[in-house]
């Protein structure tokens, strides 16, 4: 039986190396541009025709805006339709990353810390320098909370920053881990169908339900990582 | 259709899109669409924001002390702090669930009464 984490594994295809670094073209990047190829080529066919009613693909584009465009009017607020594409693009991103890895022999990259850590990174650094834009050195009056009394000061901004400084790490630990977590139990399960002969039977129900289940999660983590980041925005727009 | 060169009709058509941008904003507010799997998405955000806040703390404590040389008490002090703010995350977390919550039972109150039901 092939290891259960054998599918994680970073492959070369095009090995590249620029000035001592190794920017290889991997079995990662391969599914990440087709996901950006795949996501943007929906969304672009389904937007192009502009049909009264829409064919297949205008309605999956025409339902994706329509969820993204609800969640920012329902979590900013008007004030949020600014952010709408980076959030649209991130979402996008992810779900499309995430369904791509629930096709058999697909390659995963949202099971990668590196990949979910740099686009928790790009929405905390993008909320910080926004929050500074905003309000300038006002932006420090988030990490007072509002109501405490000046003596517990001390102690309660440096709590407040580590919320803050730890909401990278939840974003990103959260998704590589559900994914991560999703398809080793899949690849385990499914790995006891051939050795238990006729009653292989069971784990195979067990993993198609388990497929089913990871297509919801597919779907929610995205959707999580995305009302964060909306959730983010308006923390550094609003300050409480 | 609309003639290319009026371009008054571009500012007919961006008030229009104004008035039903607002009025949009409007109508979502009162029916207040249901987001999907309700609670679900909230619910696996805590367990992670707990762990998250201490990862933190511990990472912060240990860079400290590799720094000024005072292991193990900088590292004992920010293990505490970021206890204390994966809590802080996770009550928040709660918090909105619960204010949430709230809000549609008070929808639901509100609902039945319009419907004449006791």
């Amino acid at each position: 039986m092939a290891s259960p984490l054998k599918q994680f594994e970073i492959s070369t295809l095009v090995p590249i190396e620029v000035g001592g670094v190794d920017i290889s073209f991997t079995n990662s990047s391969l599914f990440m541009t087709l996901t950006v190829l795949i996501g943007g080529g929906v969304i672009a066919l389904g937007a192009s025709r502009g049909a009264m009613v829409p064919g297949r693909l205008q309605a999956i584009s025409e339902l994706i805006y329509e969820f993204i465009a609800g969640l920012i009017r329902e979590t900013i607020g008007p004030e949020g339709r600014r952010y709408f594409p980076i959030i649209f693009s991130l979402f996008m991103f992810i779900l499309v990353g995430n369904m791509l890895g629930m096709i058999p022999y697909a390659f995963t990259f949202t099971s990668h810390i590196i990949v979910t850590f740099v686009l928790a990174a790009v929405v905390f650094i993008g909320v910080t320098i926004l929050g500074f834009a905003r309000h300038g050195f006002h932006f420090f009056s988030f990490f007072v909370p509002p109501g405490a009394p000046v003596w517990m000061w001390p102690l309660l901004i440096p709590i407040e920053v580590i919320s803050y400084l730890s909401r990278p790490i939840s974003l990103s630990v959260r998704l590589f881990a559900n994914m991560l977590a999703g398809h080793t139990m899949l690849k385990v399960i499914a790995g006891f169908v051939a050795s238990l002969s006729v009653f292989g039977v069971l784990p195979l129900a067990l993993v198609v339900a388990l497929t089913g289940l990871e297509l919801l999660i597919a779907f929610l983590q995205a959707y999580v990582f995305t009302i964060l980041t909306c959730l983010y925005i308006k923390d550094a727009l609003d300050l409480h | 259709m609309t003639e290319p060169d009026r371009p008054d009709s571009l500012d007919a058509l961006n008030e229009r899109l104004r008035d039903a941008r607002a009025r949009r904003t409007a109508g979502e507010r009162d029916k207040k669409r249901k987001t999907p799997l309700g609670d679900f998405g909230p619910a696996v955000r805590v367990a992670v924001d707990l762990v998250a806040g201490i990862a933190v703390g511990v990472f912060i404590g240990w860079l400290l002390d590799r720094w000024l040389g005072t292991a193990p008490w900088l590292f004992l002090v920010f293990f505490l702090l970021g206890a204390a703010g994966g809590i802080t995350n996770v009550m928040r977390t709660a918090l909105q669930i619960e204010s949430k919550a709230k809000e549609a039972r008070l929808e639901n109150r509100d609902s039945d009464g319009k419907n004449g039901t006791p």
